[in-house]
């Protein structure tokens, strides 16, 4: 692609960096799936972008940032959005970060699952590479939290859903992440906890209910298994 | 005046330029309607930054099939969130007693647009007074809590970037 350089190469599709429309953006292509009938491919990979901008448009309306949307390419099979240049994912950022700034991290990723849980969006992808944190300053610096914003990408699993289930699902995807990357897990995971109570108030006893649901049918899969 | 360059594919150059105290609007829309001249006129009042004009006309370059029918309708309809092609035509269009416009054409050389406006053209950075901030959040439906945290240009884009599969 004239402009792209290739940046990341995934399961489902590779990400290009580079310039769009005069702005930094990335590229956001999903592979041809051969062994699928090509009709019901091209259908599926267009829902699939669809569900993908709609949870990103959505959030937006709730108050959560995102990235901007250029253009939607059903034809190539490509998102073309924003690139936050001056970002590091959540994991690196973890990987370097005191447990008292970890903490405080960990609760603001809360609250914003929490609101996007409220505003009915299951993000399906839960993890820390699936997280951004952006400098507000338009600097290079991760050393202070105060100066980043949090952001969710990949919403390429994403859909919209009320349902308590669902949600409950969501944090055990992230509760699984967590532990499978971050040694602190536990922490962590209690102060997502506490974040979230506090941007989903109605809902948490719910959600969190289904959540032990889905760990303790979780936990006995992997003895059985 | 702004020239953006749009899709690799497209590879053609958008040209924007924003005029005042235009006299003869009422003759160019007649032109325009007939074919005689190739452009769009844009109601400045809805639009934030010219990167709105990009988006919406590399959508129109861009797309397999076209909901309207040229190239200069097509970016009019896609400016608006509406599915309605005369709603968003006469929301993001001019009307005969507009002073102020912005005109958008697509190629390298406007020069023959250009010699038809009989008004003054003014850098595109005088947007900012005539643009109606309240008018285009209420036509994109941008409410208090995304205000708070997206640019409002990165709102409007990203809505005209998905306006053909999501109701906004
Ligand atoms: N808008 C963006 N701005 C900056 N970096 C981004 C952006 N989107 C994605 N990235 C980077 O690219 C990586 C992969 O992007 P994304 O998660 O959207 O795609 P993916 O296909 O799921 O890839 P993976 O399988 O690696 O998760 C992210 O972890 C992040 O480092
Ligand atoms: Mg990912």
């Amino acid at each position: 692609m004239e402009g792209f350089e290739l940046f990341r190469q995934g399961a489902e599709g590779r990400i290009f960096k580079g310039v769009y429309l005069g702005k930094p953006a990335i590229a956001k292509e999903r592979f041809v799936k051969k062994y699928r009938h090509p009709d019901l491919d091209s259908h599926l990979t267009k829902e699939r972008i669809k569900s993908e901008s709609r949870s990103i448009i959505r959030c937006k309306s709730a108050g959560i940032r995102t990235p901007a949307l250029y253009l939607v390419d059903f034809n190539r099979r490509t998102i073309f959005m924003e690139y936050f240049e001056n970002s590091i994912v959540v994991k690196d950022f973890i990987a370097q970060a005191s447990n008292e700034v970890i903490s405080k991290l960990a609760l603001k990723i809360g609250a914003v699952l929490g609101k996007m849980h409220a505003n009915s969006i299951i993000h399906g992808d839960l993890t820390t590479s699936n997280m951004l944190l952006v400098n507000k300053n338009g600097q290079k610096s991760y050393s202070n939290l105060q100066d980043l914003e949090l952001i969710f990408i990949d919403f390429g699993l994403s859909h919209v859903e009320s349902s308590a289930e669902d949600k409950g699902v969501d944090l055990y995807v992230l509760e699984r992440a967590l532990i499978s990357t971050h040694s602190t897990a536990s922490e962590i995971f209690d102060q997502v906890l506490e974040g979230y109570k506090l941007e989903n108030k109605s809902g948490f006893k719910e959600v969190l209910a289904k959540f032990k649901e889905v760990q303790a049918r979780g936990r006995k899969r992997t003895m059985v298994g | 005046m702004v020239k953006a360059a749009l899709d690799p594919l497209v590879n053609k150059t958008l040209n924007i330029r924003l005029f005042h105290s235009v006299e003869n609007v009422s003759d160019l829309r007649k032109k325009i309607m007939s074919g005689q001249l190739e452009c769009c006129l844009v109601n400045p009042k809805l639009i934030v930054d010219p990167f709105q004009l990009v988006v919406a006309a590399n959508k129109a370059l861009t797309a397999k099939n076209r909901t309207t029918k040229t190239i200069f309708t097509e970016i009019l309809f896609n400016l608006s969130v509406s599915k309605h092609i005369t709603k968003s035509l006469q929301q993001f269009g001019i009307t005969d007693d507009c002073r102020d416009l912005l005109v958008v054409t697509v190629g390298d050389d406007d020069s023959r647009v250009l010699s038809e406006i009989k008004g003054t053209e003014v850098e595109l950075g005088a947007l900012e007074e005539i643009r109606d901030l309240g008018a285009v959040k209420k036509a994109y439906k941008i409410g208090p809590e995304e205000g708070a945290t997206s640019t409002i240009v990165d709102s409007v884009v990203s809505r005209i970037a998905t306006k053909d599969f999501i109701s906004h």
